[in-house]
Formats: structure tokens, sequence, C-alpha cells
């Protein structure tokens, strides 16, 4: 019952020749980029996902009104060329007559803006409606120009919709009964060539978009690969180019790689812990701080997230809308303020029992920044009961109002107004029961001043205000680090997101 | 009975399970170091650095400290799981197997609904229904596992039922509780004894498992499952935050393993395979 | 034959009822539901309420399982709230890689541990006996996630002789006609997506098939020995048979049924248990699609998947059984 030796090496090298040889190979002069992805692709429909690569991909194929560069920090546009502020509550947006539709139709139109903010409102696979919840209303003026009118005077409006509106033909939607599907033609710099279920998109470069490098991969690829790990051993492996999303504890497994890069940015979604004023301890402002004073954060960031967070003071970072340099008010690691503002609010002999939710892989190292937190505060006095409960629980719990002190991050915060709003501001959600007036106040006053220079000083008075009351307390942002194949150029952006485009191979 | 003591199986299934049990029981006081004390500043370091004899992990826990603490809790759970499972499942099956009629029918149509449940779904269920701690884990880890005892027990049952004497015990007015207790359990041990120890290994592997999916117990309660999820991401850079609680799950489980083959050996007439 | 196959599927709508109302009790009690979970971060309340509305969410949970068993009746599974898509068609696309998986596993499974389990037998109490023991003991110890990323690792991460996710690499596609990859490269004559296939297949089957040679060829080895003590072989030792004749033609026939039972036990366990290798390795299964879809709550998916997967495992006791009925005819007509 055995097969003579010789014979099953000779078997086993020529099939260890033929597995090596059979990597995935670009042909010589298409430059094909494979990229992996971590977001769900859960439909074709481009009004039916609501996440950070999506909006990315549909905006450079079907195409958004324009995306924000954060290289240059400032909006540009994509199917419209300039816009302006015609009074408080109307902006007035100019479409590109220069583009010319995928499949040769004509270049985008009013009508094809209307029939798109139709659809985001009323296409039942939409969850895209919250772009326009501060939306009035959208009217034509002509052919290519629309205006956008508020419900109230906005600064913040590019952040809500500039690039998350799909612009989609009205023509073909209404040629084809699954436009989607059938008839995914827009007039961005990239076409759309395959989608399939949770696994890949594939994208084709379109190359009568007007002044599109040559240099720019002709197909691109994001393909669906949700464990770290297994990004780095694709990587590693030639199976894609770009591997996104590195955790800080997998960077070392490309360190010292002559074939790859390591590329870098910033993010803009903060860290933060939150303190509920509804529940005991957390009402008395001193406990808020106290347990503030009790985090380490610089030793977390250069011990543990091995150097790859870029620390906050305060709700802005300085990739963020309206950062105009470090506060005046920080609070600093001081476990002796700690013990000094716990003994002043009472907790002189033990300190007071809090719990403490987290999440579990949901962002970088969740749980275990959770875990040091907890004996940092265990270590001035307080009692943490840590606890990690499914994503989908803490989430309900957290948006019910029902959490004392938790630990997450907050994403697409690129201008804070939104987002401290939902937080912050009175009754706009339970989320951290906080309440002040005078907060409030500022908030709904940066929101309508029109003029930026305005506008941040505003925002900086709030963001003051934050910092020393302390109902959010703002960690970090964690960098986004990606692997790179030597021979791509990629600047990463604090999105994480790529812009075809701007590649070169 | 006799035993067959000097048998590899059981030498080295016991030797390898007295060591793991005496460093549950005792290795605390082998280690200066609390297993869940932090310290950023001595994180990763390797085996035998500054008296840290297995090493620390990411946030500077000493290993071995979390070694002996996990060996506690992955035992304790295992234990209990197969204590209430193996409880659960004889009296169900015996009751079942010896009532016959609708009660028997009504509960192996239960019993199958159970058991067609993928045990990762319910655990999940279970776990984000109830919350996580130590008592939902174990709820999730018995609720199926009642099953194969049950089986045994009801085939045994349907057996002993038609027997002589217990139509006799059944006659001289003995009641239901009796002759469980003393004619259909004390046959059913060998079975429940074996199953038992197979039992046990599987649900350290069971608990391993929810706590690679983040579903384990709660982050203060060091369990080998969850330093080895932990230690994933870190096996290029400090391999023995894994290596080493995923070698004691093999370990562990291995000598439980040896120990149910053994077991299952002395119940059978020896038997030797002659064909010279 | 007939009687036992309508009493069987007939017995497996009370369970497949339980097991749905269960899984939807569960789902629907559980704090946290789909709205949460599915729209952005910043999406209104009453966004939320609205979608709550559209899919009926806000309703009492009897209306719910009731409109559920309608729709079930008319073999309606309902549409994914994830995905937009009927949870039919979902599940209908992604059983097959699933399936495919199971079945090349427990191929490479049998393969190995079939022969492994004789000559254990064969040389009872010998050091190859005590060497396979080892081995297979060895295959049950470890748990299965930890053995498929050591040998990501290994073979992906430093050989680079395999790929470390997925079931092909891009470009590479074989037409839709069975839905099995395999097997649609073979008959459509794709050698290239069938070596890619199978390149794919390598370490998320090897790493199902560990845990089930442990336990196959114990059985195998185990039923070979009780085979051979049956009076038939000793007639053959007598008789001066030749070892070969002996094991091919008295002891594997006999022992074919205990290890048959095993395998198909295995592969019930297979088909549920392969949810974490199919995270593991990015396997486009219904594992994964489970798993997400109860991250997100979504019902209607969950429910047709675990209804699926009971039904899978009905379906495969009911042919194990026929398989008996077939091999033993003492057995017809007999009950379990």
């Amino acid at each position: 019952m055995t097969l003579p030796t010789r014979s099953i090496l000779a078997g086993l090298m020529s099939a260890a020749a033929v597995i090596g040889a059979s990597f995935p190979a670009a042909a010589q002069d298409e430059k094909l980029l494979m990229v992996t992805s971590t977001f769900p692709m859960t439909s074709p429909t481009p009004y039916a996902e609501s996440n950070a690569q999506m909006y990315s991909v549909w905006c450079q194929t079907y195409g958004c009104l324009g995306r924000y560069n954060y290289a240059a920090k400032e909006y540009q546009g994509i199917l419209v060329d300039s816009w302006e502020i015609v009074d408080p509550n109307t902006w007035r947006f100019h479409l590109r007559e220069d583009l010319v539709r995928h499949d040769g139709g004509p270049g985008p139109t009013t009508a094809d803006v209307l029939h798109s903010y139709d659809r985001v409102l009323n296409d039942p696979a939409s969850i895209q409606k919250n772009i326009f919840s501060e939306v009035e209303t959208i009217r034509a003026i002509d052919d290519h120009t629309f205006e956008i009118v508020t419900k109230e005077p906005l600064a913040s409006l590019l952040s809500y919709i500039f690039d998350r509106f799909i612009i989609t033909s009205a023509e073909l939607a209404e040629a084809n009964e699954k436009p989607d599907e059938d008839a995914a033609f827009g007039w961005g710099p990239y076409k759309l060539k395959s989608y399939q279920l949770d696994q890949e998109i594939a994208l084709e470069k379109n190359d009568a978009f007007p002044g599109i490098s040559d240099s720019a991969p002709d197909t691109v690829v994001y393909r669906q690969i949700r464990e770290a790990e297994q990004r780095v051993t694709a990587l590693l492996n030639g199976e894609v180019q770009i591997a996104r999303l590195i955790p800080p504890q997998l960077v070392s497994r490309l360190e010292g790689n002559e074939s790859l890069d390591i590329v870098e940015s910033a993010s803009i979604e903060p860290m933060f812990l939150a303190f509920n004023p509804k529940f005991e301890p957390w009402t008395d402002v001193r406990v808020r701080q106290a347990a503030a004073h009790a985090i380490n954060k610089d030793l977390i960031i250069d011990r543990f997230l091995m150097g790859l967070a870029d620390r906050m003071d305060g709700p802005l970072g300085e990739q963020q809308i309206c950062y105009t340099g470090p506060l005046d008010y920080v609070i600093d690691y001081d476990p002796e303020e700690s013990r000094r503002l716990l003994a002043e609010a009472g907790y002189a002999d033990g300190g007071p029992k809090v719990e403490f939710m987290t999440a579990s892989g949901r962002y970088i190292s969740d749980r275990q920044v959770s875990e040091i937190v907890t004996q940092m505060m265990n270590e001035v006095g307080f009692e943490v009961d840590l606890q990690v409960p499914e994503y989908a629980n803490l989430t309900a719990a957290m948006r019910a109002g029902e959490l004392p002190m938790y630990y997450l991050g907050r994403g697409l915060f690129l201008d804070p107004s939104e987002p401290l709003s939902q937080y912050l501001e009175t009754d706009v959600t339970q989320r951290i029961g906080y309440s002040s007036p005078e907060l409030d106040a500022l908030l709904a006053k940066e929101r309508q001043t029109l003029d930026p220079e305005e506008r941040c000083k505003v925002v900086r008075e709030a963001a003051e205000l934050i910092s020393e009351e302390v109902p959010m307390f703002f960690m970090w942002s964690h960098r986004l680090v990606h692997g790179v194949r030597k021979g791509i150029t990629w600047d990463a952006s604090a999105d994480g997101e790529i812009w075809l485009s701007d590649v070169s191979m | 009975m006799k035993f067959d003591l000097l048998n590899l199986k059981f030498l080295l299934g016991a030797l390898l399970l007295g060591f793991v049990l005496f460093l549950a029981l005792f290795g605390a006081w082998l280690t200066p170091f609390d297993p869940n004390r932090q310290d950023l500043m001595a994180s990763l370091l390797p085996p035998l650095t500054e008296g840290h004899i297995l090493g620390t992990d990411h946030l500077g826990r000493d290993i071995f400290a979390r070694m002996i603490s996990g060996a506690k809790v992955s035992l304790a759970i295992a234990a209990s799981v197969v204590l209430i499972s193996g409880v659960v499942g004889v009296l169900v099956g015996a009751l079942s197997g010896y009532l016959r009629g609708t009660p028997d029918l009504v509960t192996q149509k239960i019993v199958e609904s159970f058991w067609a449940f993928p045990p990762i779904l319910l655990a999940i269920a279970i776990l984000a229904f109830f919350g996580q701690s130590l008592t939902n884990v174990i709820l999730a880890l018995t609720i199926q596992r009642w099953i194969p005892y049950s089986r045994i027990t009801r085939a045994q049952a349907m057996v002993l039922r038609s027997l002589a004497y217990v139509e006799a015990s059944k006659v001289m007015g003995g009641g239901l509780a009796w002759i469980m207790r003393h004619h259909i359990l004390p046959n059913l041990m060998a079975s429940a004894i074996i199953v038992a120890t197979f039992s046990m290994a599987t649900a350290i592997l069971a608990e391993a498992s929810l706590s690679f999916l983040g579903l384990g117990v709660p982050p203060q309660i060091a369990t080998w499952g969850g330093m080895l999820a932990e230690g994933r991401s870190y096996i290029t850079r400090a391999w023995w935050i894994a290596v080493i609680p995923g070698l004691g799950i093999f370990i562990t489980v291995l000598a439980l393993n040896l120990l149910g083959d053994w077991l299952r050996d002395q119940f059978d007439p020896k038997k030797n395979l002659n064909l010279t | 034959m007939l009687h036992l196959i309508t009493t069987r599927l007939l017995g497996a709508i009370p369970v497949l009822l339980l097991v749905t109302l269960a899984i939807f009790g569960l789902l629907r009690l559980a704090p946290g539901d789909a709205a949460d979970l599915l729209l952005p971060e910043d999406a209104t309340e009453e966004q939320m309420a609205d979608m709550r509305e559209a899919w009926g969410l806000d309703r009492p949970i009897w209306v719910q399982y009731g409109q559920f068993l309608t729709n079930l009746a008319r073999f309606d599974l309902g549409e994914s709230y994830r995905y937009r898509a009927p949870v039919f068609d979902l599940i209908g696309e992604r059983l097959p890689a699933t399936l495919e998986l199971s079945f090349y596993a427990l191929l490479l499974a049998v393969v190995v541990a079939i022969p492994l389990g004789v000559l254990a037998a064969l040389n009872k109490g010998k050091t190859i006996d005590a060497a396979v023991s080892v081995v297979a003991v060895s295959g049950v110890s470890a748990p299965s996630f930890w053995v498929g990323i050591l040998l990501v690792l290994f073979f992906s991460g430093y050989l680079h002789l395999f790929p470390s996710s997925g079931q092909l690499p891009y470009g590479v596609t074989v037409p839709d006609i069975t839905g099995f990859v395999t097997l649609d490269a073979l008959l459509s004559a794709s050698w290239d997506a069938l070596f890619q296939a199978f390149r794919y297949l390598a370490l998320p089957a090897l790493t199902l098939a560990l845990a089930m040679i442990g336990i196959i060829s114990r059985i195998t080895r185990a039923s070979v020995i009780d085979a051979g003590q049956e009076e038939h072989v000793f007639t053959a030792v007598a008789k001066g048979m030749s070892r070969r004749s002996i094991v091919r033609r008295h002891l594997l026939p006999n022992a074919a049924i205990p290890v048959v039972t095993i395998i198909g036990l295995e592969l019930g366990a297979l088909i549920s248990g392969s949810i974490i290798v199919e995270v593991v390795f990015s396997w486009p299964g219904i594992g994964t699609l489970l798993f997400q879809a109860i991250s997100v709550r979504d019902m209607p998916l969950t429910t047709g998947i675990v209804a699926t997967y009971t039904l899978l495992f009905i379906v495969l006791n009911l042919l194990i059984d026929i398989f008996y009925v077939f091999i033993d005819p003492r057995l017809r007509g007999s009950k379990a």
C-alpha cells in the first residue's frame, strides 16, 4: 500500500512550482490595483449604505457634489464646479458642463439632482435621509444651477451633503426597471464594473474624465477581508497591493519588508469616554474631572498603541474643521489632583462605584484600552466594574441613555457641529444626558454663523466649555496605518478612503 | 472491576491532568504576580525576563499568573458545565425512557429541536440577551450538552424498564424515584462518566471558541480561551501570549481525552486482534 | 422505506416550528434591533422610527411571528433587513460554498483517517497504534480557529504557498451551473479556475478536517477491532487468507456501519461548526452570513439560516438512516 517515494517528491515539487507561479499578476500594460475593504458591501444601490467607503466609491463612480480634500483642507467639487451662499438659508450650486456619462449620455443636469434628492428621501432602500435632515428643499434654477434651501442658517451644510449626495441619472432610472444593476452609469472618474455582495467591487478608469491622470490605476478592486491578520497576509503574498487599516500590533509584520511601504495618516474618528450626568456619581463635575485626570493618555499611546494615535485635548483635533490650535483648558494626567477632587466630592474614604461599558473589536483595541482605563481609575480610588456587552446591545443601550459611562469612537467627525449637537445638546438625543443652556446657546450660534472665521471662534468657546465640564473626555484619534506595495504612491487621507485618481502606479 | 493502571494512556493522561490541577489549586503560591495587574512599562516581555517565567502580555500582565488563574476558571467552567448537563441529561433521559408514551414523545421533539441549533447561535443568543457573565457562559455551554447524556440514559432506561426486577420493584410499591436511584442510574454510571470526560474536553474548547468570538466571560476574568483570542494579533511580535494558553488548552484536553479513552477501554472486555 | 421517509419529513415540521419560534423569540427579546445597527451614526430618531415601522418591528411579537408563519407557508422567507434582498436568494447563493467546504473537509478527513484507523487496528498494541492514537487525539484537542490561524500564518504568511482567505482570486470566475465552484469549473473545463479553487480550499478544509481525522480514525480502529472478533474472520485466518484480503473482504464491510454513522454525525456537526472556520478564512458561506446577521439583528436572515441548518440536519439524519436500511436488511421495518 505504499507509493514510490520518488514519484511523490516529484509530484510535490512540480505542484509547488505551479503554485508559486500562479499568484495574480497584472498584465504588463494594465494597471490593476487590489485594495482591502472592511465595510459591508450589501447592495449596488448607491443610497442603500451609509459608510465612508461606499460614499467614496459612489462619489468616484456616479459622482457626488464634491469631496473634502484633506491635504488641501478644502472642499473640491466633482460634479459641481462652484457654489455660493445667496442668503442665510440658500446655497446655490453650479454643475459642471464638461462631463460625459459613462455610456456616452449627457452630463449631469438639475433634473438628475432633483431625481436623486427624491431617491434619497423616498427610495425604500435608502438609509441616507439624514443627510437632508436640515434641508428644507432643493429647487432648480436652470439646467445646470440649483439651490439648496436650509430650514435655518446652517454653516456646516457642506459636511452634511457635499460628499454624500450621490447623483444618479433620471433618464436611466426611467428607462430601466433596475438602473442600479443594469445601467450603473454615472459621470465620475471611475466606472462600476462589477459588484459582488460582500466580496468585491471592481471599478474601471473613465478615460474620458477631464484631466484624469495616466498613472492612475486602470482597474481597481475592493476586496472584502474583514480579519486584520488576513489583510496583512494578503498584502505580503501579493494578493492585494494596498492593505488598509492595520492595527498597531500587526504593523511589525510589515516593518523591514523591502517591497512594502507603511503609509500613515491621522483620522477623524475621535475616541472618547462619556460620563453621563444623569447617573451618580457623574452628576458632580468634580468626579468627572477626577476620572479624566486619572488617565495617562501619553503612556497608553506610547506603550500600548505604539505611538499610533494623536492625542486629543478637547473635541477638536488638527484634522477637523475649526481647529484653531490647542485649547486653554486642558485636563492633564494628574492622579494627585484626582484624589483631591474625589475627596472634595465626598469620596475621601474610598471612591465611587461605577459601571463602565465598552465594545470589543469595534474600534482599535477598544476593550484593552478600557481595561487600562479601569486600572488607572481604580488607582485613584474609583471602583470600576468593566462590562463588555455585544455591540448591538451596547449601541441600543447607549442611544436609550442607559449607560453611565462608556468608551466609544465617533466617526465622520470632520465638522464638529453635528456630532457635538448629537451628543451634548439638550434633548437632541439621550446618549450622554448632559444639559447646559450655555453650551446649547453656543452650539446654536455656531450653526448659524456663516462666516467661517467668526464661526470658528464660537466653536472654540464651545470646545473650552466641553473641555472643562468634561461630559465627554476626548482621548485621541487613532492613526490609520496602511501597507502599500512599493511602486504605488498614495497619500492616505484622514477618512481612510482612497481617492483613486490621486493614486499613481 | 479491575482497572489497568499501568496503561500508557492512563499514566500520561493522569500525569498531565494532575499537573494542570496542581497548578490550578496551588499555583497561586508559586508566583508573586497578580494576574490582573497591568504594567504598561513591562509589556510584551518574553519568557524568563525580569522574573516573569512565561513573559508578559500586551498590558504587562504576568502570563504564568494568568495561566494559573485561567486554569481555575477554565476547569471550573468545564466542570460545572459537565456536572449540570450530566445531571439534567441523565434525569431527563431516564425519565423519558422509563415513562415512554406522550412525555417521551414530547421530550424527544424538544431534544431534536435543541440539537438542531447550531451551537454557536444559541450561545450568541444567550449571551446577547442575558448579558455576559460567568453564569451565562455556563448556561450557554450547557444548553445543548445535556443531550448526549439523555440519549444514552433513555436507551438504557427503556431496556431496563422491562426487566424482571424492575417489574418486581413496582409491584412492591417502589416509587419512581426509588427505581431511578436503585436500578436505572447505577447501570448508567459507566457510560455517563465516559461521556463526561469527553464532554469536559469539548467544553473547554467551546469556551475558547466563545472567547474568540468576543462572547466569553467579562474582561476581569482570565480564561485560556480569552488569552488565546487576545494573543492572536500579537503572534508575530510576542508569540508566547497566544501559544502558551493554546498549549495549556491542548494539554488539558489531551489529558481528558486520553483518560476518556482509557476508561472506555476499561469497561469493554479486552480484545486482541490476531491475524498472523 | 417510503414510510420511513414520510414519517421523518413530517416529524421535521414541529421541530422547524420550535426552532424558528425560539430564534424569533430570542432575537426579539434581545436588546438592540436592526434599526439601531443598520442606520448610520448620525441617523435621526425619526429615521429609526420610520425604519422600524417599515419592517414591522414596532408591532407586538405574536403579530410578527404570525406574519412570519404566513409567509413561510407561501415559501417566502422574507427580505433581509441588511441586504434588502430575498432571504431565500441570499441563502441559495451562499449555501453551496459551505456545503462544498464541508464536503472536501470530510473527504480529506476520510481519506486520511480510515487508512490510519485500519493501520492502528491491525497493529494494536504496537508503537504505530500508539502513534496514530496520539495524532488522533491531538486533532481533537486543539481549538479549530487556533489551528486555522497557525496554518494561515505558516503556509500562507511564511511559505506563500496558499492564499489567506476567500474562495477564488480576483479575475477568475466560473459559470454558475450548479453553484459549486469546483464542480462548475470541472463541468466547464476551466482548469485554471479548478486549480485555483482547490488552492483556496486547501487551508480551510484542512483546518476542519483535522478534528474529524481524530474521531473517524478512532472509530475506525474500534470497529475494525470489533469486526475482527467475528467468526468468519477466524475462519479466514485459519484458511490462510492474505492479510489484505481479510481486511478488504471481512473487516471493512462490517466495520462500515459505525464508521458511516460517525461520518454522518460529524457531517452534521461540521456544517454548523464551520462557522468559526468560515469567519477566520472569510469563506463566503452561510456561516459568515449567519454571524453577521446576528450582529445586526437581521431577523429574517437569521431565522432563515437557522431554519436551513435545521432542515439540513434532519435530511442528513434521514440519509444516514436510509443508508442503514440498505446496508442491513435486518433493520428494515424496525423502529429506531
